[in-house]
C-alpha cells in the first residue's frame, strides 16, 4: 500500500522540522567545544557571582527602606492599614533604584575578581566531592526509611473494605521524593575541609569589595553559601553550569548573538532528543497504514506514547538508567502475572480474571512459609511448589465450572474473582496463623502488608544481578520469567498444546478433528492458574512485599492490559505478546509516573493514567471481539 | 388419576419452579432473619435505618429495570450516571444554590450530561453484543479514570472554581464537599415527611379507596383489587393491633416526597413498557434477530434504554447525596453500581427479566442485611470488620451466583434446542 500525497507532506514537513532540530543539537555540541563558549560561560560565572553579591545589596537596601518608611509611617499616625501599603511602596522604590544601580556591573573590572573566583572554585572542588559522597549515603539511609515508614504505616492502619493497600507506585514515588537533608551530619574530615575553605573564600570576598565598594563586611558570612551554591554550578557538567548560572539572571552577562548561540549550547542534548522524536513521528507518519496493520492500533498507540516519554523523561533530566532499571524490574516482576492470561486465551475462555483464585493459591503457600520463619531459595521453592499444588485442583474445578458458562466466562470469571477475593478477606480474618510476624499485635487476623525482607525478598531480582553503565539488571528475576515462558512455548509446541490451541481458536473444527475442547479447556484454565500462582510469588518477592485483602482484586485486570497490549486478542496470543506486553505496559507506566511527577508537582496522574490505559485497553478487545458470545 | 391428585402435583411444580427461580432471595430471606437475630440490635433502630436506606437507594435501583427488559443485563455503567450528578452537584456547591432550587438545577445538569454519556455507553455497548455485563463494569471503571482526571487536573486548574468546592494549595477539588451549609442537605426529604404510623394509614387507606372506586365501576377485578389492597390494609391493622409492632416502627419518619419519586419512577417504569417504546426493548431483549425481523432497529433501541437508565441513575445519585449530606468527590460513586446490580439481583431479578417489585424486594433484603452485618460480624466472630468484608463478599458473591446461573441456565436451553434441530 503506497502512503498517500498527505501522509507524503505530513511526513516530508515532519522530516524537514527533524533535519533543523538535528543541526541545532549538532551546532549546540560544536559550539560547546569552541574557546568563545567557554569564554561566555566565564563571563557568565563572574556575572553570576557579582549579581549574588549585588542581590545581597539590593535586598539590605530593601529592608531598610521599609524599616524607614514604617518609622515615618509611625510617626505621621498612618492607620495599620495604611502603614503596610505604605511600607511596600516605599520598599518597592528603593529597591528598583538599588537594582538598577547595582544590577548594571557589566562596567566593573574583573580581571582581579576572575582570578579569584578561580581559585576559590578550585579548592571548593575537593570539598564537594567528598560532601556528594557523603550526601549520596545519606539519601540512601533516609530512602530506605521512608520506604519502611510507609511500608509501616499501611500494615498498621486498621483494614478497610474497599481502601487499597500501599501500592507500588506509592512506593516508586517515595523513591523519587526528594529528600530532606535536615538531618545531614558533615562528617569531622568534610568539616576540616570546609574550614579549609575559608581563606579563598576571603580572597574572592575581598575581590567581590574592591569591584562592589557598597558591600558590607558584616555579609561575608552570610553570602557565603550563596556564593559556594554559584562557584559550585561548574562541577557537574556544562548544562548544571549554565542553569546555576542561569538563575541568577547571568544571561545579561551576554551580548544579543552570543545569547543565542550559548542557549543552543545549553539545549544541544534536548535538540537531538526531539530531532529523535520527529523522526520517529515522520516515518511512522510515512508508514501509518503497515505498521497499523503488523502492530494493531492499539500497540501503535501505546508505542508512540512509549516514545513520546521517553523523550519527555529526556527533556525532564530524569536519571535514564534508573529508569531502566526501574522498567526492567517491573517487567520482570509483573512478567509471570501475566502469562497467566496466555494458556487461558489459547484454550479459548477468553481473558481469565479469575485468575484471582490462583493468586490465593499463592499467597496461602507464601504464609504457610513465612509462618514456620523459613529463609531463601527453601522458602521460595516451598512458596512455589506449595502454590502450585494448592492450585492444580482449585483450576481444575475452576475449569469444569467454565465449561458450563461457555460465552461469558469473562463476565462471570470476573466476578467469581471478586467474589474469591472478598470471600478470602474474611479467611486471612479468619485462618489461625499463630507467628506474631504474620498477625495483628491486637485482636486477631492476618495483617494486610507484609515485608517479605527477612524471608525471601527480592532474592530473584538480586540472584546475578550486576549493573551495566548504572542499569541495574535484575537477572534472576529475567531469567526466571523467560523460563517460564519458554516451558509455555515449548507447551505450545506439543500434541496437548496444539490441540488446546486449535479448540481455542475454533472449538466445533477441532471437535471434529477429535480433540475434546471441554478438556483442553481445563488443562488450560489448570494452567493459567497454577501460573498465576507462581506469579504472585514472583510478584511478592520482587514488590518486597505480600498483599493480602484487596491487594490481588485488580492483579487480573493488570496482566490482561499486558498481554492485549502485546498484540493479543481475547482469542489469540502468543508467548511474544506477553513478553511486548509486560514491557510496554510497565515502562509507559514507570516512565509515566516520572516524567508526571517532573511535569506537574501533583501525585495522582500516574494512577488515572494506569486506569485509563488498563480499562481502555480491555474495552477496545472487547470491541474487537464481534459481539457475539462464542460458543 | 384423580382431579385432586393433578392439582396437587401441579402445585408442588409451581413451587419448586418458584423455588428454583427465587432460590437466591430465599437464602437472601433466612441470611438477614439470622443476622438480625444475630446482630442483637433493637428492631425499632434497624427499621427506622431500613426506611432511610430504601428511600436513598431505591430510585437508582429501579434504573437498572429498562435495561434489563432490553436484554442488555446488569447496567453497571450507571456509575457514569452518578458521575454526571457528581458534576452537577459540584457545579450548584460553586455556584452556592440553595435548597430544592440547587437540587433541581443539579437534576437538570444531570440531564443532558446522563443523556449524553448515555448515548456513548449504548453505542459503545452495541459493539460487544453478548457482554454489556461485564463491558458496562469495565466502561465504569474507564470512566471513573476521566472523572479523577476531569476532577483533579482540569477543575480548579483549566476551569476555574470558586473557594467552595477547592482546597488552597491542593489540586482539583476537595475530597469532600459539604452540603449542610448550602441547604441542599436532605432538600427532598425535609419538604414533607411524616411518622411512618400516620404515612401508612394514609397510603394504604389511599389504595384501598381508589381501589374500591375503581372495582365499582368494573374496572379492576376483585383478584387484583385484594393483591393492591390487602398487604396494606394488613400492615396497618398490625401496626394497630400488635403493640410490639407498633413498638418497633413508632419512631420512624418518612420522607414522603422521596418515596413520592420513586412511586413515580415505579409507575413510570410500568407505563413505558405499554407505550411503542417499551415494546420495542421487550422485543430486542427477547430475540435481537426476531426484533429487526420486524423492522425494530435494535442498535437505536438498545442506545435509547441506556440512556434513560443513565440519566435516571443520575437523579437516583442526586437523592441519595441529599440524604447522606456529603459528596465525597471520589468515592460516591464507585459502589453504586455493584450495590444497585447485587440489591436487584437479591429480588430474584435475572439477567433478561426484572420487575418494580423484584427492586424494592431486592433492596430491602440487601440493605438489611447491610444495616446488621457489622453487628452480626462483631458478635459472631469478635470483629466488626468481618462483618463489613462479609457485606462486600455478599454484594459480589450474589452477581457471581447470578451470572453463573443465567449463564448456565441458557447454555443448557440452547444445547437442548440444538440436540431437538
Amino acid at each position: 500500500m503506497k502512503p498517500k500525497k498527505s501522509q507524503w507532506i505530513a511526513a516530508g514537513l515532519l522530516l524537514v522540522l527533524a533535519l533543523g532540530l538535528l543541526t541545532a543539537g549538532v551546532w549546540g555540541f560544536v559550539l560547546r567545544g569552541q574557546p568563545a563558549t567557554s569564554d561566555a560561560m566565564l563571563r557568565m560565572r563572574n556575572y553570576a557571582v557579582l549579581r549574588t553579591a549585588a542581590g545581597a545589596i539590593v535586598n539590605n537596601i530593601y529592608l531598610q527602606a521599609k524599616l524607614d518608611a514604617r518609622a515615618y509611617a509611625r510617626a505621621q499616625k498612618f492607620s495599620r492599614n495604611q502603614i503596610t501599603v505604605y511600607m511596600d511602596e516605599q520598599g518597592e522604590l528603593a529597591r528598583k533604584a538599588a537594582e538598577e544601580k547595582y544590577y548594571n556591573t557589566l562596567g566593573i573590572d574583573r580581571t582581579e575578581l576572575s582570578l579569584a573566583v578561580e581559585s576559590f572554585e578550585n579548592s571548593l572542588s575537593e570539598y564537594s566531592r567528598l560532601e556528594a559522597a557523603e550526601k549520596e549515603a545519606y539519601a540512601e539511609v533516609w530512602r530506605e526509611q521512608q520506604a519502611a515508614l510507609a511500608a509501616q504505616k499501611a500494615s498498621e492502619e486498621t483494614v478497610g473494605t474497599e481502601d487499597e493497600t500501599i501500592s507500588e507506585d506509592d512506593m516508586m514515588a517515595s523513591t523519587i521524593q526528594k529528600v530532606d537533608y535536615s538531618g545531614f551530619v558533615p562528617s569531622a574530615e568534610l568539616a576540616a575541609l570546609y574550614e579549609a575553605l575559608t581563606p579563598a573564600y576571603d580572597a574572592m570576598y575581598t575581590a567581590l569589595e574592591n569591584a562592589l565598594p557598597d558591600l558590607e563586611p558584616e555579609m561575608k558570612d552570610k553570602l557565603r553559601e550563596p556564593l559556594i551554591m554559584v562557584v559550585r554550578g561548574g562541577e557537574s557538567g556544562f548544562n548544571a553550569e549554565y542553569d546555576s548560572y542561569a538563575a541568577t539572571g547571568a544571561q545579561g552577562a551576554f551580548e544579543s548573538s552570543e545569547k543565542t548561540r550559548m542557549l543552543v549550547a545549553r539545549q544541544a542534548p534536548n535538540l537531538l532528543m526531539l530531532a529523535f522524536g520527529a523522526l520517529t513521528a515522520a516515518l511512522s507518519v510515512l508508514y501509518y497504514r503497515p505498521l497499523q496493520r503488523s502492530l494493531g492500533m492499539p500497540r501503535l498507540v501505546i508505542s508512540a506514547f512509549f516514545i513520546l516519554l521517553c523523550i519527555l523523561a529526556g527533556l525532564y533530566n530524569i536519571n535514564v538508567a534508573g529508569m531502566f532499571s526501574t522498567v526492567l524490574w517491573r517487567t520482570g516482576m509483573y512478567g509471570v502475572l501475566a502469562l497467566a492470561m496466555l494458556p487461558g486465551i489459547q484454550a479459548g475462555i477468553s481473558l481469565n480474571m479469575g485468575m484471582t483464585v490462583g493468586i490465593i493459591a499463592g499467597l496461602v503457600s507464601t504464609l504457610v512459609a513465612l509462618e514456620h520463619n523459613m529463609t531463601g531459595w527453601g522458602a521460595f521453592f516451598f512458596s512455589v511448589i506449595g502454590g502450585i499444588i494448592l492450585a492444580l485442583p482449585i483450576g481444575f474445578l475452576y475449569g469444569k465450572l467454565l465449561n458450563h458458562l461457555k460465552g461469558s466466562e469473562m463476565t462471570v470469571s470476573t466476578y467469581v474473582g471478586f467474589s474469591v477475593v472478598s470471600l478470602f478477606c474474611i479467611a486471612w480474618m479468619l485462618l489461625p496463623f499463630k507467628n506474631p510476624k504474620l498477625t495483628w499485635a491486637l485482636g486477631s487476623g492476618l495483617r494486610s502488608m507484609h515485608n517479605m525482607g527477612d524471608s525471601f525478598g527480592q532474592l530473584l531480582d538480586d540472584f546475578l544481578s550486576f549493573e551495566v553503565l548504572g542499569v541495574r539488571v535484575p537477572t534472576g528475576l529475567l531469567l526466571f520469567f523467560l523460563l517460564c515462558c519458554f516451558i509455555m512455548w515449548l507447551f505450545s509446541r506439543s500434541r496437548t498444546g496444539i490441540a488446546m490451541i486449535a479448540g481455542g481458536a475454533n472449538s466445533r473444527f477441532a471437535e471434529a478433528a477429535g480433540v475434546n475442547v471441554n478438556k483442553m479447556r481445563i488443562i488450560g484454565t489448570t494452567i493459567s492458574t497454577v501460573i498465576a500462582a507462581v506469579g504472585i510469588i514472583v510478584y511478592s518477592q520482587s514488590f518486597g512485599f505480600m498483599q493480602l485483602y484487596n491487594g490481588p482484586k485488580q492483579m487480573g485486570f493488570v496482566s490482561a492490559s499486558a498481554i492485549l497490549i502485546g498484540g493479543a486478542t481475547v482469542k489469540r496470543a502468543k508467548v511474544s505478546h506477553v513478553i511486548i506486553g509486560t514491557f510496554l505496559f510497565q515502562g509507559v507506566l514507570a516512565l509515566g509516573i516520572q516524567v508526571a511527577n517532573a511535569a506537574i508537582a501533583e501525585g495522582g496522574l500516574s494512577e488515572v493514567m494506569r486506569i485509563l490505559i488498563s480499562n481502555g485497553i480491555i474495552l477496545y478487545a472487547l470491541t474487537q471481539s464481534g459481539g457475539e458470545g462464542r460458543d | 388419576m384423580t382431579e385432586r391428585n393433578i392439582k396437587r402435583r401441579d402445585l408442588r411444580e409451581a413451587a419448586r419452579e418458584n423455588l428454583r427461580e427465587y432460590i437466591v432471595t430465599y437464602v437472601f430471606l433466612a441470611l438477614s432473619v439470622l443476622f438480625v437475630v444475630v446482630s442483637g440490635r433493637p428492631l425499632s433502630d434497624i427499621f427506622s435505618q431500613i426506611i432511610g436506606r430504601l428511600s436513598r437507594n431505591l430510585f437508582i435501583v429501579l434504573a437498572l429495570i429498562i435495561p434489563i427488559i432490553a436484554g442488555m443485563g446488569i447496567n453497571f455503567a450507571i456509575t457514569i450516571g452518578a458521575m454526571a450528578a457528581q458534576v452537577g452537584l459540584m457545579l450548584v456547591i460553586n455556584w452556592e444554590l440553595e435548597g430544592i432550587v440547587g437540587l433541581l438545577v443539579a437534576a437538570g445538569i444531570t440531564l443532558p450530561l446522563g443523556a449524553f454519556f448515555g448515548f456513548l455507553i449504548g453505542s459503545l455497548l452495541n459493539k460487544m453484543k453478548g457482554q454489556e455485563t461485564i463491558g458496562s463494569l469495565i466502561l465504569g471503571y474507564f470512566a471513573n479514570g476521566a472523572y479523577q482526571l476531569l476532577f483533579l487536573f482540569i477543575f480548579g486548574n483549566i476551569i476555574p472554581l470558586s473557594d467552595k468546592v477547592t482546597i488552597i494549595g491542593a489540586s482539583g477539588v476537595a475530597n469532600t464537599l459539604n452540603m449542610m451549609g448550602g441547604g441542599l442537605y436532605m432538600a427532598i426529604d425535609k419538604i414533607w415527611s411524616l411518622p411512618f404510623t400516620t404515612a401508612l394509614y394514609g397510603v394504604s387507606g389511599l389504595i384501598a379507596l381508589v381501589g374500591l372506586v375503581l372495582f365499582a365501576l368494573k374496572k379492576l377485578s376483585l383478584k387484583r383489587l385484594l393483591t393492591l389492597a390487602l398487604p396494606g390494609v394488613i400492615l396497618s391493622l398490625m401496626v394497630l393491633l400488635v403493640p410490639a409492632v407498633h413498638q418497633v416502627v413508632k419512631g420512624t419518619t418518612v420522607p414522603m416526597v422521596t418515596f413520592l419519586l420513586v412511586g413515580v419512577l415505579c409507575v413510570f417504569n410500568i407505563i413505558i413498557m405499554r407505550t411503542r417504546l417499551g415494546q420495542k426493548f421487550r422485543a430486542v431483549g427477547q430475540s435481537r434477530t426476531v426484533a429487526n425481523a420486524a423492522g425494530i432497529n435494535v442498535n437505536r433501541t438498545r442506545v435509547i434504554a441506556i440512556m434513560i437508565s443513565t440519566v435516571l441513575a443520575g437523579w437516583g445519585q442526586i437523592i441519595f447525596i441529599q440524604n447522606l449530606g456529603t459528596l465525597q468527590t471520589y468515592a460516591a460513586h464507585e459502589m453504586v453500581g455493584l450495590y444497585a446490580g447485587a440489591a436487584i439481583l437479591v429480588g430474584g431479578a435475572s439477567l433478561n427479566r426484572a420487575t418494580n417489585t423484584q427492586a424494592v424486594v431486592g433492596t430491602l433484603l440487601f440493605h438489611i442485611l447491610f444495616t446488621v452485618s457489622q453487628d452480626a460480624g462483631k458478635n459472631l466472630f469478635g470483629n466488626a470488620n468481618i462483618g463489613e468484608f462479609f457485606r462486600v463478599f455478599i454484594a459480589y458473591g450474589v452477581i457471581a451466583v447470578a451470572l453463573v446461573m443465567h449463564t448456565w441456565r441458557s447454555n443448557a436451553i440452547r444445547k437442548k434446542n440444538s440436540l431437538q434441530a
